[in-house]
């Protein structure tokens, strides 16, 4: 439990609004036929998603550096946004043009860069000592 | 009186204390657990204030020991106020202070390096 930080939960819980919020805006916007919107639903969305895991990381660090290259924050993110997208798929009210193919195809690609991000991870493992890099324990 | 060499004592001190704070911070803890404010009170009083050191870089320093169990703490009343955190040592804690100081200090204390470092006023 000592790696589910406050600012991770935070994170999460603020994340998680915002991706029903997401979901119901890009399904609004193709079912009205706002195609320009959903391209500036998904910018503003990833845009926020940067700043928030960002922000919440040098928070976190401050606290405690724990030495993961923000792979807790990534599979928190990634989990929640897997989430809330099939439940929007299955009770949401998605549009015509949503298809759960494109769900499935964008899954797999985010997963890949999550295992690339965990090899990396692990790579670095040698540097650090109970998830704080050694270099950094002590001053 | 301050001497021409003064701005290099200085930089040189600077390079020297760091890394120091937490041997302080174990030195504090070394015979009884203490509270914050008592750890920066005798890492200040001790070193002569040669070694200054903020609450707030305590307590980041503090949650890393604690993580990698090195130290832990007991909540205890305070007189005033809220309950306060009272660190200690662990016995993990214990032993990595015992042989830090064994290979890195005493070798200072002992034979030809403690003559050495006699200064003019003790010989």
């Amino acid at each position: 439990m000592k790696y589910i930080t406050k600012n991770l939960v935070i994170h999460s819980v603020i994340f998680l609004f915002a991706s029903f919020l997401f979901r119901y805006l890009i399904s609004w916007s193709l079912t009205n036929s706002h195609f320009h919107g959903v391209w500036m639903v998904s910018a503003v969305y990833f845009i926020s998603l940067t700043v928030m895991i960002w922000r919440f990381s040098i928070l976190d660090k401050k606290h405690l550096p724990l030495y993961d290259l923000g792979f807790r924050f990534h599979v928190a993110t990634f989990f929640i946004w897997l989430l809330v997208s099939h439940i929007w798929f299955e009770f949401g009210s998605i549009s015509p043009h949503e298809e759960i193919i494109q769900l499935n195809v964008s899954s797999v690609i985010w997963l890949i860069i999550l295992v690339i991000h965990f090899i990396v991870y692990r790579l670095t493992r040698k540097k650090s000592f109970k998830g704080l890099k050694k270099s950094d324990i002590f001053e | 009186m301050k001497h021409e060499y003064q701005p290099l004592l200085e930089a040189w001190e600077e390079t020297y204390k760091k890394g120091q704070l937490t041997l302080w911070i174990f030195l504090a803890l070394k015979d009884s657990e203490k509270y914050v404010e008592e750890i920066k009170e005798f890492v200040e009083t001790e070193s002569n204030n040669t070694m200054r050191c903020e609450e707030q870089s305590l307590y980041r320093n503090l949650r890393k020991y604690k993580h990698i169990d090195v130290v832990d703490f007991t909540t205890q009343k305070g007189n005033r106020g809220p309950d306060r955190k009272y660190y200690f040592l662990t016995e993990i804690g214990q032993d990595l202070l015992e042989n830090f100081i064994q290979r890195n200090i005493n070798l200072f204390l002992h034979g030809k390096i403690n003559e050495l470092l006699k200064t003019d006023d003790q010989a």
